[in-house]
């Protein structure tokens, strides 16, 4: 279409009160034109909606991050702790930096002119040193704020998988009902405050993200990869946390499809309690082809799983705006079973969510 | 306080939120936030997803509140249970999670002062086409939807997106930016149809 150009000057108000008229003349002669300009009207009316969300969104983000630095239910012994490390924190750079500027001044009795912008330039080193130093000590003191467990009960627990090293997991939805505040705890017993990135209701599958930007599961790669199907009467095992530690099960494959003909799910022949509920199911070669879905119990010994397709749908529509990278390396085949669990231990988490 | 004052103060917050003031953006938040959510989780909604209706209620507000006509007769936290209770119960019947015994009992207590001041229907067919748009901007891909958004949502400048974008001149991002537009278009009315 020519008349783009017109179009964009009319709608927007840059025209002149003549070339208005002009315009509209030709509009109105020219029902195509009308038809386009009718078009691009819509279409901006609804930048305009864009542009409200968009400022919506960004001050409800900026609500939120002041309430997980601020609010966050802090108990009072680590208020006074916290204090206690910030006395301790200021004294030791102020300490430091009167040594540095004691240096500065021994070096400047000691040495010539020549020296002193080399002087300054250690000094100043010294001193970015120090500045480095109080922002990381600051960062882990908002850290330990943000992942300080809330002073009560959990209303729920579960298990949950890694499927970005970046601090994203998978669990089942409703693991996180009855609670607001959703925290992850790694093998080395330390909570992680998570938010809820994706949910899928008819599968019940939710995708969580540490809040901590830097956080990462491990050094090293996610062992197992998210492109393996189940197959019938094929051993599996799972890793999770139907109490405080984790759970290892075994069991096979029990049929194709899950309750009534569902053909999201697989049927497992595997003891299964609530808190296994967001466990991943691995084959013997340590792939994954599922996550324990144990929300409908049948009878002992029933166990039904998601298949890795959902899954990886649900993950595709993640991997645009988050970032999530397909899963890749895999050393496990070759390894045995207790090696496969030590490398699968970084990235099995306990889930617990609070009010 | 006397209801007249009250209803000058509500006014004059939903002003202050129009016209983008952070301050009362994060007043109408903290104000209303407790009483939004636990009315939704007397209605069976989870807590986060009480959040999110709440959030997707604060768009609409806002949204009234950019309407220079738009005058409130009622308290914001009023408007926003109302608008987020009707959002909610929505998604419920499409879910099927409600009886029609439950409601038509909520029904009976939604808040008609409230009630008057928006059409549900409009709200989420608004909220349908905005959907839309994003959905049709991401088949945009890169970098048509930078472009467009940085010109039509974030309203910079031509010259300051030439900059950025790395246009030799602004004439040549106005040129990219028509096709773009173009593009956009015929994806927003595609998907519609």
């Amino acid at each position: 279409m020519k008349y783009i150009v017109e179009i964009e000057s009319y709608l927007r108000n840059e025209m002149s009160r003549a070339e208005r008229q002009t315009f509209e003349k030709l509009v109105e002669k020219n029902e195509e034109l009308a038809q386009e300009l009718a078009e691009y009207e819509d279409l901006f009316s609804q930048f305009q909606h864009a542009r409200n969300a968009a400022y919506v969104k960004k001050q409800i983000s900026i609500i939120q991050d002041q309430e997980d630095r601020n609010t966050l239910n802090i108990s009072h012994n680590m208020r006074k702790s916290l204090k206690k490390y910030w006395r301790t924190a200021g004294i030791a750079a102020s300490v430091a930096f009167l040594a540095s500027v004691a240096t500065y001044f021994i070096a400047e009795n000691t040495f010539n002119k020549e020296n002193d912008t080399r002087i300054l330039q250690l000094v100043n080193k010294e001193v970015r040193d120090i500045k480095n130093k109080q922002t990381r000590l600051q960062n882990d003191i908002n850290k330990v704020k943000i992942n300080t467990l809330p002073n009560q009960p959990h209303q729920g627990s579960g298990t949950a998988f890694a499927v970005d090293n970046k601090g994203y997991a998978l669990t089942n939805l409703h693991v996180l009902k009855g609670g607001k505040k959703v925290f992850i705890f790694t093998a080395d017993g330390k909570a992680h405050k998570c938010k809820v990135v994706k949910k899928d209701e008819q599968n019940d599958l939710a995708v969580l993200k540490v809040l901590d930007s830097s956080f990462a599961f491990s050094t090293k790669s996610i062992p197992y990869q998210l492109d393996s199907k189940a197959h019938l009467a094929e051993r599996i095992f799972t890793l999770g946390f139907p109490k405080n530690e984790v759970v290892y099960n075994e069991g096979y494959v029990s049929a194709m499809n899950g309750k009534g003909g569902d053909s999201t799910k697989f049927q497992l022949e595997l003891p299964s309690s609530p808190g296994v509920s967001g466990a991943p199911v691995l084959d013997a070669s340590g792939n994954l082809i599922g996550i324990v879905n144990s929300k409908q119990f049948i009878s002992k010994g029933i166990t039904y799983a998601i298949k890795t397709t959902v899954i990886n749908n649900l993950l595709d529509s993640l991997k645009a705006p988050f970032e999530i990278k397909s899963l890749e390396s895999n050393s496990f085949p070759s390894q045995n079973r207790t090696k496969q669990i030590e490398s699968l231990e970084d990235f099995i988490l306990m889930v617990k969510v609070y009010n | 306080m006397s209801k007249t004052e009250n209803f000058w103060e509500e006014n004059r917050l939903i002003r202050s939120l129009a016209n983008d003031k952070q301050d009362a953006f994060q007043q109408v938040y903290k104000d209303c936030f407790p009483m939004v959510t636990r009315s939704l989780q007397n209605m069976k909604a989870e807590p986060f997803e009480a959040e999110e209706i709440f959030h997707a209620s604060l768009l609409v507000l806002y949204e009234k509140a950019k309407q220079p006509t738009f005058v409130l007769s009622c308290k914001i936290s009023t408007f926003l249970v109302a608008v987020a209770r009707k959002k909610w119960l929505k998604q419920l019947e499409q879910n099927k999670r409600l009886t029609i015994k439950e409601s038509e009992y909520a029904r009976m207590h939604e808040n008609d002062n409230a009630s008057a001041l928006f059409d549900i229907k409009s709200i989420r067919e608004q909220e349908e086409k905005l959907a839309i748009l994003n959905k049709a901007m991401a088949e945009l891909g890169s970098p048509c939807e930078e472009l467009i958004h940085a010109f039509y949502i974030d309203r910079m400048s031509m010259k300051a997106i030439a900059e950025k974008f790395e246009y030799t001149n602004a004439d040549n991002a106005k040129t990219q930016k028509h096709k773009c537009l173009k593009r956009l278009k015929r994806l927003f009315f595609n998907d519609k149809k």
